[in-house]
């Protein structure tokens, strides 16, 4: 009857420390890429591989979990960028059948920002 | 009997650890986020200058529709609600509290004419060598609490350049 309680109480803080980490690591990977595309005025495969690299170094992720789309198309100054990075959330509880078992099993971020570039 | 007090309180002495814990990651949290937000968002209020003084050379921020798009990309960002220089967070914010706008400024060729020169605000205590026109604002608010705890106060400013 303890045992559950006490991996409750071992394991759970240090899991939702992870998934901090992780929400924190894919925050600063879609600014970083914001600000890029802004001054290219467009999101491309180039910057999308920039973004993987942070992920993949910083978390370890399996590179075709991680999902990025974005205005792929040249946007003048003064008009939004959008980007949306989707990556898998992994274990954030240590019993997700008894408690949190209906929270999202990945992170998504998206950013809007508007575009520097002058054609 | 002796056992059983000694596991409820290493379970309760656990427990505590473990708020203060998620207190602390909330307050990381939410410094990180609050600056990452208005450093986009005041980039974009640094794009819009008036074009009829781009057209003469000089750089002169349209303040109303600099405040304007701070504001819509911080409520697109942090989901809030806007009001005035407040913005109240909605349901599904991160943050509990509202975000006040407690001070802007618009450094650009209508005020200052020499750069890059030192910037410093003593009220708020920003330091900063400004290259060229620029605007500045300053936000506060307070760090959410999922369980327990005390908030405890954030300002946080940003210094961003006209992006020529």
């Amino acid at each position: 009857m303890v045992l559950p309680f006490m991996l409750i109480f071992i394991f759970q803080g240090v899991l939702f420390y992870k998934d901090s980490l992780v929400r924190k690591a894919v925050d600063i990977t879609i600014y970083e890429i914001s600000k890029e595309a802004a001054i290219r005025g467009h999101f491309n495969e180039s910057i999308y591989d920039k973004a993987r690299d942070m992920l993949i170094n910083a978390v370890n992720f399996n590179p075709s979990d991680i999902v990025i789309s974005g205005t792929e198309t040249i946007t003048t100054r003064g008009n939004y960028l959008e980007v949306t990075v989707r990556v898998p959330r992994g274990r954030v509880y240590v019993f997700p059948g008894l408690i949190g078992g209906g929270s999202a099993t990945y992170i998504e971020r998206t950013k809007r920002i508007l575009s520097e570039y002058i054609p | 009997m002796v056992e059983a007090s000694k596991t409820i309180l290493l379970f309760l002495f656990t427990f505590i650890t473990w708020i203060f814990q998620l207190n602390l990651q909330t307050d990381s949290e939410a410094h990180y986020k609050l600056k990452e937000t208005i450093e986009l968002a005041a980039h974009d209020a640094a794009l819009q200058v008036i074009p009829t003084e781009l057209q003469k050379g000089m750089i002169v921020f349209d303040e109303i529709k600099a405040l304007e798009y701070f504001k819509d990309s911080m409520i697109y960002h942090l989901r809030l609600r806007d009001g005035g220089m407040v913005l109240h967070p909605e349901d599904h914010s991160f943050y509990q509290d509202p975000i006040h706008i407690v001070h802007m400024q618009f450094i650009d060729h209508s005020n200052t004419t020499s750069y890059p020169f030192l910037f410093q605000d003593p009220t708020y205590g920003v330091t900063e060598i400004v290259r060229g026109p620029a605007v500045y604002f300053v936000v506060e608010t307070k760090t959410p609490r999922i369980l327990r705890g005390a908030k405890k106060d954030i300002r946080k400013a940003v210094i961003y350049e006209y992006p020529f």
